[in-house]
């Protein structure tokens, strides 16, 4: 009798570790932003369009429920000059669409030169997150990506 | 960095990563019945699963198609317990309909439905320019495929030197049916409960 139970038993406990250890079958999200960045000489301003989903940013938020999406933005959102100082962003406007948040940002920036930037929209929330960024500064044009732990990178060189 | 290297980086990234489950485990169960001296074969039908999303993105991204995103990430677990089953049910795949050759057709055909889960992300951010981002992550997703083809290939020799081992008569089936066996029967179990749990009834 013992000997009959062990090819029942023996393909059944794979297959029931395979199931336990399988991940959940979520579907796969892409977890990235697209962001474009332009230097204005005619106002000394770099304009910012950060386009985010919409369900990704309201994740992000839950975590800090207190956050508007411009303090977030302002946060995840980084220009530091030459000398390494953070540009502020004077104003932000956010327009909601059906599956994409638009938020805008506009930094005073005196010159372009060593201009460098850093998007870290949502790396807390996604380990998987991937920003990519589209510089249009000074007449060059240059694509970034940013993964978590990456730092500022220079916008025109 | 130019901006097609920087969509291609995208489309790398999204498939070599664990968060890629359902794709990695596609992969794998296309390119379990293969053997190391197979690998034109192999490439050609993991070549055949990104034309066939490519063609589905391309579709989604212009809005030439609206896809129900429900009933598609309810259908990419569907297609990889197809492929197992199939895995299993071809024992001998020169005498197979067409000597086994339709293997890129259906994974083509499965292809465009893995797409239009993406599909899905990708329409509502590349709403001005499509063409190059779209080719750039194409190109990416298949890199990122042939590396894993790669990584799984060499897993499957060594599981087959692990196998050939262990075997002790003759009888028993050979290393590579008990890893195509082996191989299926896990991807088959986890895609069947990934698709119980995406039911979109």
């Amino acid at each position: 009798m013992g000997g009959g139970a062990r090819p029942l038993v023996s393909p059944l406990l794979p297959a029931l570790i395979v199931l336990t250890v399988a991940p959940r079958g979520e579907a796969h999200p892409l977890h990235t932003t697209l962001t474009t960045i332009e230097w204005r000489a005619e106002t000394r301003t770099v304009q910012v369009a950060v386009r985010v989903f919409s369900q990704d940013l309201r994740a992000a938020l839950a975590r800090t429920p207190a956050d508007s999406v411009c303090g977030y933005a302002r946060r995840a959102f980084v220009l530091r000059d030459a000398a390494g100082r953070v540009l502020g962003a004077e104003r932000c406007t956010v327009q909601e669409a059906e599956e994409v948040t638009w938020i805008r940002l506009e930094a005073r920036v005196a010159t372009p030169a060593g201009l460098r930037v850093l998007n870290a929209f949502l790396f807390e929330s996604f380990g998987d997150q991937v920003n990519v960024v589209q510089a249009n500064v000074a007449g060059r044009s240059r694509t970034m990506l940013f993964t978590r732990g990456d730092e500022p990178k220079p916008v025109g060189e | 960095m130019s901006e097609l290297l920087a969509f291609i980086g995208l489309g790398f990234r999204h498939i070599v990563n664990p968060e890629a489950a359902d794709h990695i485990l596609f992969l794998l169960a296309l390119a379990a019945i293969y053997r190391l001296r197979d690998w034109r074969e192999a490439l050609w039908v993991v070549t055949a699963f990104t034309v066939g999303h490519s063609v589905t993105l391309a579709l989604a991204v212009t809005q030439a198609v609206v896809l129900p995103t429900a009933w598609i990430e309810f259908l990419i677990p569907v297609t990889i317990v197809a492929t197992g089953v199939e895995n299993l049910l071809i024992r001998d795949r020169a005498r197979a309909r067409w000597g086994g050759r339709y293997r890129p057709l259906f994974s083509g055909v499965f292809g465009l439905v893995h797409g239009a889960g993406f599909a899905n992300y990708l329409r509502s951010l590349f709403v001005d320019r499509v063409a190059l981002p779209l080719f750039g992550f194409n190109v990416g997703i298949e890199l990122g495929q042939v590396l894993v083809l790669v990584v799984a290939a060499l897993a499957f020799v060594a599981a087959d030197r692990g196998l050939g081992a262990l075997r002790r008569q003759d009888r028993w089936p050979s290393p590579l049916r008990l890893r195509v066996v082996g191989v299926s029967v896990a991807v088959i179990l986890v895609a069947a409960r990934w698709a119980a749990e995406r039911a979109p009834w």
